[in-house]
């Protein structure tokens, strides 16, 4: 079952340059380079001057990117699936310094109300007005692809649903400091930490595409895998797409993950989280980029010369892990 | 494709497992008391719904494969009552190999009762506790992954209070979509500081008990607990010889889309849940034999609720009532609670009494049964849960 991709919005730590054929990415200057803040857009845009001021980050840009993918668009939504790993991070510390400054009392019922996961989800249907299926996953790292999956068994159950399918995850300094100190995301082999990233995509979904049309053609999902149990999960998503890895235009993933991939010195590799940070939905960032490298032929610049502008890509394959999930994402033609 | 329950555990302010549970709702004996076990402002003051044993005192009884180093209740509560569903599901190790099996989780507190003893703390570097990795809702889904060998699927749904049913229902469909065969499902939630005082900041807590559908009703009383079931195909039910505890016969899954803490007045959402639930069974609403309801105790949940049910049901109800009067609001809980209630209820041919109702509410003057209802017929029963955020959902379970 191909997810096809009809139009989709993001908001990362990169400046976005887009129209109708070109499509370039630039990085902007962050004050800690170990903290990657997104470019806050105008929200006014879509938003109304009481969400803007009242409203967690991730839920700012959650909206906001929802809503664009949703403009200009006449199909009826059929449902609203959201991912995030981390969820209002920035209201839970709020509504926390609140309890502790105040002694529980007198606190104030907005921080709670921002501090949910679920609200991102529910906002979205009341600001589109849609009333069917709606649901919130926080499963870490395969949060956004749980959301992929369930928009897969949607699809089975009626194919003429449109589907508005995303993530959004945020950071705080005071969350950076924590995942630091605690080492919470440290990679095992060296030791690191790696920089914290932050971001919101939005994709409309649908069952029904035409020949050339782009869609994610298969997902994945692994829980504490071997690099075998990867390895033999890209044969089989290959197989999959009647494909090989000469087939494959590029390679979504992490320097880490290529060094135990039996594709990965033999498929161009695009390290994309060391340009947006490490953040547990980061792979809706892949998703997205993948769909416009494949829509507009062209690999941005930032991400090296290298890469260049070929005469067409097809396919484009995202192996991601975060702590012990893993994903495998194929976006193609 | 049918889905099937082949079993189901839970824990409560009433108790832990389906017998205490059981025997405390036909007794009609509570399980709201004054809060204990959390160090707040709050403590011997509030009503609540509180699982009356120490994390010490759970973690005893679980005999744990591995070892954990700050295990959230969160998790212990799921556990226990996990491992309730998975042994009356007769779920054996062989299983786990044989067949695709995964775990739809989920919760709204997850691990902020760590959170919020250690943040402040660890900001001001006056400690160094890790809990960051238990903050997460999806932790406690992790460790049922790792402590129970169940590594095909897991996943995590947090809608607010529908968070349980909503995995229930997404546990059904991946069955049905040929995804898995079977799934254990479920939700777990414990009081915190956090959330004691989140909803005292939104004026829904009642000082004394909760009074689903009275009149007089004050606010909820938050609860605590945990509630898994085990869903299944028939064929694997047939292959590993195991008899169904009920049928999952329809489900409905829609948002009210009308703002983000009150439910519409008619309550469309729910309105709309209970009608696609009715349909996928194949059901006119005069086959429905009891209602587990939300029915939270606050002003705007059972004024609105009643509407959508009067309207579904024509202005014919059957029995209702809200178990709520018994446990609390258990938050993500609530809907594998309400469920599991009300397949205790079916089993038992009963219907529990709603305490602490005295007087209906007048716009819809509806009256769940206040006192216990005994050798009643349930053959179906509907279970609604409604979510801040607009989440609805309602589930029918029919004897199978």
């Amino acid at each position: 079952m191909k997810l096809y991709i009809k139009n989709s919005a993001c908001i990362s730590s990169l400046g976005i340059q887009q129209n109708e054929n070109s499509f370039e990415l630039e990085t902007i200057s962050q004050e800690d380079p170990k903290k990657r803040y997104v470019i806050e857009p105008d929200y006014k845009e879509f938003l109304s001057f009481n969400v803007i001021r009242r409203s967690a980050r991730y839920v700012k840009v959650g909206l906001f990117t929802a809503l664009k993918c949703m403009q200009n668009i006449e199909h009826t939504l059929g449902g609203i699936i959201v991912g995030t790993g981390v969820g209002s991070f920035s209201y839970t510390e709020k509504f926390l310094d609140e309890m502790n400054a105040k002694n529980e009392e007198k606190l104030s019922p907005n921080l709670f109300l921002q501090s949910m996961n679920s609200l991102l989800s529910g906002y979205i249907s009341i600001l589109t007005k849609c009333t069917g299926y709606n649901l919130t996953y926080v499963n870490r790292g395969i949060s956004f692809e749980s959301a992929l999956l369930d928009a897969q068994a949607q699809f089975l159950e009626d194919r003429s649903r449109y589907l508005l399918v995303g993530a959004a995850d945020e950071i705080t300094d005071n969350y950076v400091d924590i995942v630091h100190k605690t080492g919470y995301l440290n990679s095992s082999e060296k030791n690191t930490l790696p920089a914290l990233g932050e971001g919101a995509a939005f994709m409309l979904l649908s069952a029904e595409g035409r020949k050339g049309d782009i869609g994610i053609a298969a997902i994945r999902l692994f829980f504490e895998a071997t690099p075998e149990d990867i390895n033999t999960g890209i044969e089989e998503v290959l197989e999959e797409a009647n494909c090989t890895y000469r087939d494959v235009d590029l390679l979504l993933t992490t320097r880490e993950i290529q060094q135990f991939l039996t594709v990965g010195e033999k498929i161009s590799c695009l390290f994309y989280k060391d340009y947006i940070g490490e953040y547990p939905t980061a792979t809706s960032f892949a998703v997205w980029l993948a769909e416009k490298i494949v829509a507009t032929k062209h690999v941005p610049e930032i991400f090296g010369k290298r890469f260049g502008t070929k005469k067409e890509f097809r396919n484009i394959l995202i192996v991601n892990q975060y702590k012990k999930n893993a994903s495998i994402l194929l976006v193609s033609k | 494709m049918d889905v099937f329950v082949s079993g189901m555990g839970i824990v409560s302010p009433l108790g832990i497992g389906l017998e205490a549970n059981f025997e405390q709702l036909s007794k009609e004996a509570t399980g709201i008391s004054k809060l204990q076990l959390i160090d707040s402002v709050h403590k011997d003051k509030v009503f609540v719904g509180e699982v009356k044993h120490s994390d010490e005192e759970l973690m005893d009884r679980l005999a744990l494969k591995n070892s954990y180093s700050n295990p959230s209740r969160t998790w212990i509560l799921a556990l226990t009552a996990a491992n309730e569903a998975l042994a009356q599901a007769k779920i054996q190790e062989k299983d786990k190999k044989q067949y695709r099996i995964g775990i739809v989780s989920s919760s709204t507190v997850g691990g902020l009762r760590n959170t919020e003893k250690s943040y402040d703390g660890f900001i001001k570097g006056q400690n160094t506790i890790d809990f960051i990795s238990e903050h997460s809702v999806a932790d406690s889904t992790e460790k049922l992954a790792i402590e129970l060998g169940i590594k095909d699927y897991h996943t995590t749904i947090n809608t607010a209070c529908s968070s349980s049913s909503n995995a229930i229902i997404l546990g059904a469909r991946l069955i049905k979509s040929n995804m898995l065969d079977i799934v254990l499902v479920g939700g777990a939630d414990t009081l915190s500081k956090y959330t004691i005082n989140g909803f005292n900041s939104l004026l829904l807590l009642d000082p004394g008990h909760c009074k689903p559908f009275d009149e007089g009703r004050k606010g909820i009383n938050l609860g605590e607990g945990a509630g898994y079931l085990v869903l299944e195909s028939e064929k694997s039910m047939k292959e590993r010889k195991v008899t169904p505890k009920a049928l999952l016969s329809g489900y409905g899954i829609t948002n009210d889309a009308y703002h983000l803490s009150a439910t519409s007045p008619e309550g469309n959402g729910i309105q709309a849940a209970m009608k696609i639930a009715l349909n996928m069974g194949g059901l006119i609403p005069e086959k429905i034999d009891y209602i587990n309801a939300h029915g939270t105790g606050t002003a705007n949940n059972d004024l609105t609720e009643g509407m959508a049910m009067k309207q579904v049901f024509n202005d014919q109800l059957p029995s209702f009532n809200s178990t709520k009067s018994f446990t609390g609001h258990t938050l993500a809980a609530a809907g594998a609670i309400n469920l599991i209630h009300g397949a205790i209820a079916m089993e038992n041919n009963m219907v529990f009494a709603n305490l602490n109702f005295k007087n209906p509410i007048p716009q819809h003057n509806l009256r769940p049964e206040s006192k216990t209802v005994k050798s009643k017929n349930i053959h179906h029963v509907l279970s609604n849960a409604i979510g801040m955020g607009g989440f609805c959902s309602s589930i029918i379970i029919s004897e199978s």
